[in-house]
């Protein structure tokens, strides 16, 4: 007696539970309608400065915004020149010669730029950055930016270079590379050309940079920001370091 | 006569052996840098010769004091902050108010003091304290329109200005670009008109152009008040 009485309570409760979870299920549902007096258009903030950029962020093409002012598609046709070291989609096969494929617009004629100003120095792209104009050189970069973006031939297993990648160490004063270059080394969002594609590239021309930086062979970063990162890593580390975000 | 020529031949020897270790130790010297967050922390909280204890303004927690317009410390990033103190100490940075303090205090402190502080403030676990924009704002503060300011942070103003989160991230890019989230508003207000009147100069050039210089001069008063009312007061992560 006891015992069927319970299992009707305990049927009961099932039942309820259901109901309930029906009625849950259903309030969840985005598809069922919703009254009138809730206006999505509330929880957005309703006063809006003029001077304040307009953020439908979600219609604006990522590519776009990667490559910056130029035109990607008549850059194209005035990119033949770099193809020869650096690829036709910008993957260069030489391993001192980097990649450019899906790197910011702004960050590769921000390069050209120094090249041509000999803030950064190359004997050949010295050469080569002294013949382009203002013009051609937004095309080229929005070209090469716009192509789908580099990536390692196979990921790396270096500890070393997981650990410096991804870890600050208080006491001997290092900052981790992910915080600038992004949790795979992609860089930031598309619309900050600040901090460069690393990931994926190639790992001797990674290593060459980062021994340059140390040494003050290459200080164009900005504040020399990259001179004080890596001033305190040994050659074991660079290498290690080059060899995990090459991976990425 | 042979005595003293002997003396001076182990003189040579023994200076040139201290010359070559000195140079040995001057390549070492950038590779064997090290922080003390325990000597950090006993100059943070009690002070060290000439330079008193950096809690009586910055707080026990470094979170900061707006009736001071002292800056939070903690978790804004140790490299920054050795620098800043580097540049009191040579005169390169001079604050606002109260603020002319730190050019004394940073001189008492050694390169190693600074190193071991800056190690201490970013040992902190993350903490969060808003600055009281209503008591600022009853005692004669204009403090801005956070709404408009998070649009600022996030997504800049159009042709203008980028996103302070571009670079800033949330928890700030180290080495050299500080958290600004979570920093205290009147600070913010401080800086940001330094940087556009040219009185704080120390910020990191790109092509010789002060990054934060000519981002300030394109901001408004009302600009810099919803900007730091914005980043004083948010307390959610964001990308």
């Amino acid at each position: 007696m006891l015992h069927s009485k319970s299992i009707i309570t305990v049927g009961i409760a099932l039942v309820v539970l259901l109901a309930s979870m029906v009625v849950l299920a259903a309030n969840d549902n985005p598809a069922s309608p919703k009254p009138p007096s809730q206006n999505p258009a509330k929880q957005q903030p309703s006063v809006q400065s003029k001077s304040v950029a307009n953020t439908s962020s979600d219609s604006v093409d990522e590519t776009k915004l990667r490559s910056g002012p130029g035109d990607p598609v008549a850059g194209k046709s005035k990119a033949e020149l770099c193809f020869g070291c650096h690829g036709e989609d910008g993957n260069s096969i030489e391993p001192l010669i980097p990649k450019l494929a899906g790197q910011y617009g702004i960050y590769i004629a921000k390069q050209v730029r120094n090249y041509q100003a000999s803030i950064r120095t190359h004997q050949i792209m010295g050469a080569v950055a002294a013949s382009v104009s203002d013009a051609d050189l937004a095309d080229i970069s929005a070209y090469f930016a716009s192509q789908p973006m580099m990536k390692g031939a196979r990921p790396s297993s270096n500890q070393i270079g997981k650990n410096l990648f991804e870890k600050d160490d208080l006491s001997r004063m290092m900052v981790r590379c992910n915080n600038c270059h992004g949790a795979t080394g992609k860089g930031q969002n598309p619309r900050n050309s600040v901090f460069p594609v690393i990931g994926g590239q190639h790992k001797e021309y990674l290593l060459r940079q980062l021994l340059s930086f140390r040494k003050g062979d290459r200080n164009n970063s900005p504040g020399g920001v990259m001179n004080i990162t890596v001033e305190r890593l040994s050659d074991a580390e660079l290498e290690a370091l080059a060899d995990y975000v090459s991976g990425l | 006569m042979r005595k003293s020529t002997f003396m001076f031949s182990s003189w040579l020897m023994l200076s040139s052996v201290m010359l070559q270790s000195q140079a040995v130790f001057a390549a070492d010297a950038v590779a064997n840098i090290r922080a003390d967050v325990a000597n950090g922390q006993t100059i943070y909280n009690e002070g060290k010769g000439d330079a008193t204890a950096c809690q009586g303004c910055h707080g026990e927690k470094a979170l900061g004091n707006d009736s001071m317009g002292a800056p939070r410390l903690a978790n804004i990033g140790q490299i920054y902050v050795v620098k800043q103190l580097n540049e009191f100490a040579e005169g390169k940075r001079i604050a606002p108010g109260v603020g002319v303090a730190m050019n004394d205090i940073a001189k008492a402190l050694n390169e190693q003091d600074r190193r071991d502080v800056a190690a201490y403030l970013d040992s902190f676990e993350y903490e969060t304290e808003p600055s009281d924009l209503k008591s600022l704002a009853a005692d004669g503060s204009k403090v801005g329109k956070p709404e408009i300011g998070k649009l600022i942070v996030t997504k800049g103003i159009k042709g203008q200005v980028p996103a302070c989160q571009d670079c800033h991230g949330f928890s700030g890019r180290a080495p050299l670009i500080p958290a600004i989230n979570q920093q205290k508003f009147v600070y913010l207000v401080n800086q940001l008109n330094s940087f556009r009147d040219g009185s704080r100069a120390n910020d990191p050039a790109v092509n010789q152009f002060g990054v934060m210089r000519g981002i300030a001069k394109k901001l408004s008063d009302e600009n810099i008040a919803d900007i730091a009312a914005f980043l004083s007061t948010v307390t959610r992560a964001a990308p």
